[in-house]
């Protein structure tokens, strides 16, 4: 009996061990982890990364700028390590839990604006957009791109600014059209992207999130009516070339690889070395990069464009092209 | 600016998003003239959204999906019966909590779906564009190119006709029938109705699941014809809309299909605006804002007469014996 105590009481001993190694992080989105886009991409991210360093991770949902601060105070009161908020509306109240929290790291994706005590991410989707912009260049026939946002906060116009640079570089008189619609409404983005064929745009680049089943919906419909001239579309944030409703008229997708930007996050933190500041994830760091259709490679994106793309990106990195601010 | 084929693709556009407001607009505006103000037609469409999806994708039929979104409606729709008309609750308050359960509810059903790879909808599940069912594509592309009509009438879903004759029915059913006559005396005084034993509970019960039917349809036309898919708050607040838009009607049938049409004329010419590049002087947010000034403005404007039924949203029997 003794000895079956003592085992058990190792046991327990070396669970309870095991229990206290294991990181807690915790993860805060402002919509839903179903809807396709960001949030689900940083809950597909943040599992990826429980399941190689093993850490323990809680995942609130559609939480809201002003309980934003209840949730990070309530994590740091349960003894949580690291704490994502995932999102630009998040930054206030992170700064001001941090100001008083010193133990639980905080970070905030999608902000690039430096305040006390916590680390914020900025994903430039800008110079992978340019990528975007140099095929959409070479491939429109109409000389008119779309672009439709979920809203123009400042990360989707840098995704707009990009683009049209990187148009702009192939045909000086290309027109870039900008248009906001909502992120999480597929039937007004498929309206706005169906007006935008209506006036003779015949390549759509996108960042509306949930809402790109629209934009898909509308290229898929408009080819099948139309196959002779198709139109083409861009995926933004997710890697969206094999969505199923339009995959041969994806051309690329301008990708945010979220798993590694939040892999580094932990590991500073585990190894000790977590620094506050603003934290910029681009081209150059292989976070933000654009991912062409392998489908199509070697059809409509001829060895000639695929070149040309692969050449901006490097002239992106070492900063011989810069995306203008304005 | 707009030349003459835009006008007609407006025009398209405005009669592809006037049929859910319609359709479900029609379903509330008979259960309002009853009496009941049923604020839940949010919730209802969202149920419709994801019950159309989740069956469509499962069982791979289109028609499946269409039956099973008004059954999801209706059966939320019979709650929302049972707590206004047996237990007497609150209609605004009873329709706020449909619409907050709905939310939950969809959002529930669409993470499981995910979770049991049901995240796409078969291609065969969803409906294509085309007035006329069971034609060949090459029929249906030779009636869409026809002038006017072809992109007006027969580039759109199934569906349309389906609430273009559906709306003629019940226009006749309230102008013509005893039926009609009966819903409007319910909305006006019940008491009076109770006493000459017409069973008020009875067509209440009655109209407000017809209103989630319609309401079930209307969004399984967004999940099954207009996205083929579901994402979470797709419904994007249209049920606020048509209950506007019920008032602004002024509760008559042709009055709806009117401002049904007009909104989405504003809402078509809207997005033809930002994609001409307007927003580069106007402010985006003033396109977005624009059919709800419009139909804001609409309502000031022709007010008079506006009063709706009397026992519009209130408990009836109102004290119990």
């Amino acid at each position: 009996m003794r000895v079956w105590l003592l085992m058990m009481g190792l046991l327990f001993n070396v669970m309870a061990l095991h229990a206290g190694e294991a990181l807690k992080i915790g993860l805060i989105c402002s919509g839903s982890v179903t809807d396709g886009g960001w949030n689900q991409l940083a809950k597909e991210a943040m599992e990826k990364v429980q399941r190689e360093l093993g850490a323990k991770v809680s995942i609130l949902q559609k939480v809201s700028q002003d309980t934003c601060g209840d949730e990070l105070r309530a994590y740091a009161a349960d003894g949580y390590a690291v704490v994502i908020a995932h999102g630009y509306e998040f930054l206030t109240a992170a700064a001001e839990v941090a100001a008083k929290e010193t133990t639980m790291k905080i970070a905030v994706s999608g902000a690039d604006v430096a305040k006390p005590g916590i680390m914020t991410i900025d994903f430039d989707v800008s110079q992978a957009s340019y990528q975007l912009g140099i095929i959409a260049g070479r491939l429109s026939k109409s000389g008119k791109l779309g672009f439709v946002g979920g809203s123009p906060i400042p990360s989707v116009k840098a995704c707009y600014r990009g683009f049209l640079a990187g148009a702009r570089s192939i045909k000086a008189n290309i027109s870039v059209v900008e248009a906001y619609t909502s992120w999480d409404e597929p039937v007004k983005s498929k309206q706005q992207t169906e007006a935008f064929f209506a006036q003779g745009i015949d390549i759509v680049y996108h960042d509306v999130d949930a809402a790109s089943r629209g934009v898909f919906e509308a290229v898929k419909e408009r080819n099948t009516k139309n196959p002779t001239s198709p139109v083409y579309v861009f995926g933004c944030v997710a890697d969206q070339n094999a969505n199923p409703i339009c995959p041969n008229h994806i051309l690329a997708s301008a990708v945010i690889r979220l798993d590694a930007t939040f892999r580094a996050v932990i590991e500073s933190v585990r190894a000790n070395t977590f620094t506050p500041g603003v934290v910029r994830e681009n081209l150059p760091r292989g976070t933000c990069v654009a991912v062409l259709n392998p489908l199509l490679r070697g059809t409509i994106l001829t060895d000639t464009i695929i070149r040309e793309v692969e050449a901006a990106g490097v002239a992106l990195a070492n900063g011989t092209i810069m995306i203008p601010n304005e | 600016m707009i030349n003459e084929s835009l006008f007609i693709i407006v025009v398209a556009q405005a009669v592809t998003a006037a049929v859910p407001l319609v359709l479900a607009g029609v379903g509330e505006l008979t259960a309002q003239r009853a009496g009941i103000l049923n604020v839940g037609i949010e919730g209802l469409l969202l149920t419709g959204c994801i019950g159309g999806f989740v069956a469509a994708t499962i069982s791979g039929n289109g028609m499946i999906g269409v039956g099973v979104a008004m059954l999801a409606a209706m059966a939320l729709a019979s709650l929302f019966a049972w707590a206004t008309v047996m237990m007497r609750a609150d209609q605004m308050v009873t329709g706020m909590a449909i619409n907050l359960l709905a939310v939950g509810g969809s959002g529930t059903a669409w993470m499981l779906a995910q979770a049991h790879g049901y995240a796409h909808m078969p291609v065969e599940a969803g409906f294509t564009r085309g007035i006329v069912p069971w034609i060949s594509p090459e029929t249906q592309q030779w009636l869409s190119s026809w002038p006017i009509i072809g992109p007006i009438i027969f580039d759109q879903y199934g569906l349309t006709i389906v609430v273009g004759l559906f709306t003629l029915a019940v226009w006749w059913l309230l102008r013509r029938t005893r039926a009609g006559i009966i819903i409007q005396a319910i909305g006006e005084n019940p008491d009076s109705c109770a006493m000459v034993g017409i069973h008020v509970r009875q067509w209440r019960c009655g109209l407000i699941m017809v209103a989630g039917a319609c309401a079930g349809l209307a969004g399984a036309y967004l999940s099954l014809m207009r996205t083929h898919g579901f994402s979470p708050l797709m419904s994007g607040g249209m049920g606020f809309i048509i209950l506007a838009l019920v008032i602004f009607a002024r509760w008559q049938v042709g009055g709806l299909i009117a401002v049904c049409l007009g909104f989405g004329l504003v809402d078509a010419t809207q997005s033809l605006l930002q994609g001409s590049g307007m927003n580069q002087v106007v402010p985006y947010q003033l396109f977005q804002a624009l059919p709800f000034i419009v139909a804001f403005s609409a309502l000031l404007i022709f007010r008079r007469g506006q009063h709706g039924p009397a026992t519009l949203g209130q408990v009836w029997p109102s004290t119990i014996k």
